[in-house]
């Protein structure tokens, strides 16, 4: 049984797993052929590579500085495009997996609102008109699909408040809080939470058969589970103040 | 504890220059490549924090900003005409560089943007994992990705006895 193009391309690499490193040289120790291929494809490597060079042009020489510089000095239609792009986002979000009392309009409108500071645009006279009110309990939110991993993060560590931790039957990840409460962006295997300012308490009822899902304060991990492994073992209430 | 801005510029001159490559490379364009690198570490800055993986969170807002262009129209590619831009110093040996640099970017420019983007992204350094998660594809084919890309490059190029003698 040879090598397949996969393991070629790894040994070539230096991608193959540690536990396959060994048995895949022993194979081309007594294969005349793979040792050929190997070769074949180290040396269309180097002419690919080679070619390509052929392509490039000097990399400017900007400095960090001036990259940070510009992003904290943003114009207002460089505002009004990520605006826009959060309203995407939001859409597809609640496209996808709003639950009831989702606070997703309410969110837009905010966001809506933004975009006409950003532009200069007074605000509508009615800006909540049309945004229908949370009529519940007050507390609304979020279902996302856990997917294969997946982060939660709390962008803001709070003076006071405090995130419910929970393991439900359902397929999704459920986000609640307060109305109003957070504002929210999702990213493949991301769902930030942007609480800054907020004091207020949250609940996240976590899939038992997710694979792995990481709820993060800042650049601290408060709750981990890893297939059935939970860490705390009991979370239930974890708090969102800063542990520093 | 290491600040965010801290983090960042190591990060800006480590990664720069590779994001930068491979745009220029996909592109075929240094201005616009230098237009989407920069607009990509904005992003990355006003984002506030670092992503789990930062090189994978930048292959995947450059090859999108680089989609958006490419699809609305809003930037013209100027492919071919970089040859004709370079100065033409002396015959032979230049004029050579100027062949291979066309026939490199007409065989670029005719890969399928998946191909393009594997060959690209792992030519400078990329990992199969970082490029997986980067593109949104499963890492346990990259490496066949990789080899069907190379072989495709190739061929579009030409002869490859040719290039090397």
């Amino acid at each position: 049984m040879h090598l397949d193009e996969e393991s070629i391309q790894r040994l070539l690499n230096g991608e193959l797993e540690p536990s396959a490193e060994t048995p895949a040289h022993l194979h081309l120790s007594q294969c005349a052929e793979c040792r050929a291929r190997l070769e074949a494809a180290t040396r269309e490597e180097e002419e690919t590579h080679t070619l390509l060079r052929f392509a490039d042009h000097p990399v400017p020489a900007w400095s960090a500085e001036t990259i940070a510089a510009r992003a904290r000095s943003l114009s207002p239609a460089h505002g009004m495009r990520r605006a826009a792009g959060i309203l995407v986002v939001i859409g597809l979000a609640g496209a996808a997996y709003a639950v009831p009392g989702s606070p997703l309009p309410k969110w837009a409108a905010h966001a809506v609102s933004w975009i006409r500071e950003s532009i200069g645009v007074p605000p509508a006279q009615a800006p909540e008109a049309g945004v229908p009110k949370d009529r519940g309990s007050g507390m609304s939110g979020i279902a996302v699909s856990p997917g294969k991993n997946i982060v939660i993060l709390f962008v803001s560590s709070q003076s006071e408040g405090n995130v419910r931790v929970s393991l439900s039957e359902e397929k999704d990840i459920v986000v609640r809080g307060p109305s109003g409460s957070a504002n929210f962006t999702s990213e493949p295997e991301r769902l930030v939470i942007h609480n800054e300012g907020s004091n207020e308490s949250y609940e996240i009822a976590v899939p038992r058969n997710a694979s792995r899902v990481e709820i993060r304060v800042g650049d601290s991990t408060i709750f981990l589970k890893e297939g059935s492994a939970l860490s705390p073992q009991n979370p239930s209430v974890l708090s969102l103040r800063s542990t520093r | 504890m290491e600040s965010f801005h801290d983090r960042f510029v190591v990060l800006f001159e480590t990664l720069f220059p590779r994001i930068y490559r491979v745009l220029n490379r996909i592109t075929g364009d240094p201005d616009l490549a230098a237009d989407l690198a920069q607009e990509t570490f904005i992003r990355l800055y006003r984002r506030g924090f670092l992503p789990d993986s930062p090189e994978a969170w930048l292959i995947s807002v450059a090859m999108n900003l680089f989609r958006n262009v490419h699809t609305t129209g809003q930037r013209r590619r100027r492919i071919l005409s970089l040859a004709f831009r370079a100065p033409q110093i002396r015959a032979s040996a230049t004029e050579d560089a100027g062949e291979s640099r066309r026939r490199v970017r007409r065989a670029l420019d005719q890969l399928s943007e998946r191909d393009r983007q594997i060959l690209l992204l792992q030519a400078d350094g990329f990992s199969y994992r970082e490029i997986a998660a980067g593109l949104g594809l499963h890492e346990a084919s990259i490496g066949v990705f990789l080899a069907r890309a190379r072989r495709a490059f190739r061929k579009l190029y030409g002869d490859p006895d040719d290039a090397f003698g």
